[in-house]
C-alpha cells in the first residue's frame, strides 16, 4: 500500500463519515487492528466535529481540513491541517467521569477521547494552521517484510480455466480457516474447478481434511469441484487412512488432476 | 441513522440502528426530547443495531437521561455491541446507566 494517503474534507458536519471511513480503512490496510482502527475512526471524527463547530464555525465560516494518513514504522499516524483560529485543545479542562449523571455537563468529551483512544496526540499551531498529529502503534505497520509478506496460498489458472492452489507447509488448526477463506474466495471469483497442488504441504490434519470436503461441497453446488495433486506420501497416507482418498481425486500430476475436472 | 419509537403500556421504545455520529445525533435528542415533551419519561434506547457512536451521540443520551430522572423517570439502555459499550465506558457512563443484554429485559425493568 503507498506509505502516504490524503483527503481532504471540505468543512461541513455531514461529510464528516466519509473523513471516518477513510482513516478507518486506511489504519486497516496499514495494518492496524480492528479495534485500533475502530479508535482512529472515531479520533478523527471528534476532532473533525471539534474543528467545524467551534473552530470555523465560531467564525460563521466552513472551511476545509486535510487528513494525511502515515505508515511508520511500527506507528499508523493520522495529521489533521485546518485553517479555522487557533483551536488549543490542551487548555480545555478535563471531564470529571466520576460525578454523577444529574451534575455531567453532556458534552466536552471529544478532546478526552482523543487523547484516550490513540497512543499519542500532539497539537500545534503553525503557519496560521491548527494541526493535530496522533498516531496508534502496531508493530505490523510499515514493517516492509510484512507488507511484502508472500501469498500463502499462491494461486495460477491454467489453459482449461482450472486455478491451481499452492499451499505449503502444515494444513491444520492454526491455518485451516485461512486456505477455506482462499479457497471459497476462488469459488466467490467464479472459479469451481480447484486443484489444490500439495507438493509442498508437508502435514495435513483432520481439521484440513474437513476444510477439503466443505469446499469440495461447495464447489459441487456451483457445478465444479476439486482435485488433489503431488501429494507426498506422508500426506497421502492421511487421505488414505481415514478414507478420504475415496472421496477426492488424487492425482500424481498437476495437469492429470486438473484433467480430471474437465466435462 | 434510523429511529423507530413505539409506545408501549408503561414505556418508550426508542429503537436506533446505524450511524450514531456528529452529522445526525441531533436528529437522536430531538426525538428523545419530543417523548419527553409529551410526558413519556420512561425510556428505553435500543442500541443493538447500532454500528458506531461518538461523543455527539453520548451528548444526546446523557441530556435526555437528565431531564427524565429530574422528572421522576428513567432512561435505560439495552443490548449495546461491544463496540458502543466501549464508547460508554471511555465516557464513564457504563455505571451510570443501567444496561441490559435485551430488550425485553430492558422493557420489564420498569
Amino acid at each position: 500500500m503507498p506509505q502516504e494517503r490524503r483527503f481532504i474534507l471540505l468543512g461541513e458536519l455531514a461529510r464528516v463519515p466519509e473523513a471516518c471511513q477513510f482513516v478507518r480503512e486506511t489504519a486497516r490496510q496499514a495494518g492496524l487492528n480492528d479495534k485500533q482502527a475502530d479508535n482512529c475512526e472515531l479520533a478523527t471524527e471528534e476532532w473533525c466535529t471539534n474543528i467545524i463547530e467551534h473552530g470555523y464555525g465560531r467564525q460563521g465560516q466552513t472551511g476545509r481540513i486535510e487528513i494525511i494518513c502515515q505508515s511508520l514504522p511500527g506507528a499508523f499516524r493520522i495529521t489533521l491541517h485546518d485553517d479555522s483560529p487557533p483551536f488549543d485543545p490542551t487548555t480545555l479542562p478535563t471531564p470529571d467521569r466520576s460525578i454523577p449523571l444529574k451534575d455531567r455537563q453532556p458534552g466536552g468529551l471529544g478532546w478526552f477521547f482523543i487523547q484516550e483512544l490513540m497512543d499519542t496526540v500532539q497539537y500545534e499551531y503553525r503557519d496560521g494552521r491548527n494541526t493535530l498529529i496522533m498516531t496508534q502503534h502496531n508493530p505490523n505497520v510499515g514493517d516492509s517484510h510484512s507488507a511484502e509478506q508472500p501469498d500463502p496460498f499462491p494461486a495460477r489458472t491454467l489453459a482449461n480455466g482450472v486455478r491451481v492452489i499452492t499451499p505449503s507447509g502444515r494444513i491444520d488448526s492454526a491455518n485451516g480457516r485461512q486456505l477455506e477463506a482462499a479457497l471459497l474466495a476462488q469459488l466467490d471469483a467464479g472459479f469451481t474447478r480447484l486443484v489444490v497442488e500439495m507438493q509442498t504441504v508437508n502435514y495435513i490434519s483432520s481439521t484440513g481434511l474437513k476444510v477439503l470436503l466443505t469446499v469440495m461441497r461447495r464447489a459441487q453446488e456451483r457445478g465444479g469441484s476439486i482435485a488433489l495433486s503431488a501429494l507426498t506420501r506422508r500426506v497421502r497416507e492421511v487421505f488414505e487412512m481415514s478414507g478420504f482418498d475415496t472421496v477426492f481425486t488424487l492425482a500424481n500430476a498437476t495437469d492429470e488432476a486438473a484433467r480430471s475436472l474437465e466435462g | 441513522m434510523h429511529i423507530s419509537v413505539s409506545e408501549m403500556r408503561r414505556v418508550t421504545l426508542v429503537e436506533v440502528s446505524g450511524r450514531v455520529d456528529s452529522p445526525n445525533a441531533t436528529k437522536l435528542g430531538e426525538s428523545l426530547n419530543e417523548q419527553i415533551d409529551a410526558g413519556h419519561t420512561q425510556l428505553v434506547i435500543d442500541l443493538s443495531n447500532v454500528e458506531y457512536i461518538s461523543s455527539a451521540g453520548l451528548r444526546e443520551i446523557v441530556s435526555a437521561a437528565k431531564k427524565v430522572r429530574a422528572g421522576g423517570g428513567d432512561l435505560r439502555i439495552a443490548s449495546p455491541s461491544q463496540r458502543v459499550q466501549d464508547v460508554f465506558q471511555l465516557a464513564g457512563l457504563l455505571e451510570l446507566f443501567q444496561i441490559f443484554p435485551t430488550q425485553v429485559e430492558a422493557v420489564g425493568s420498569f
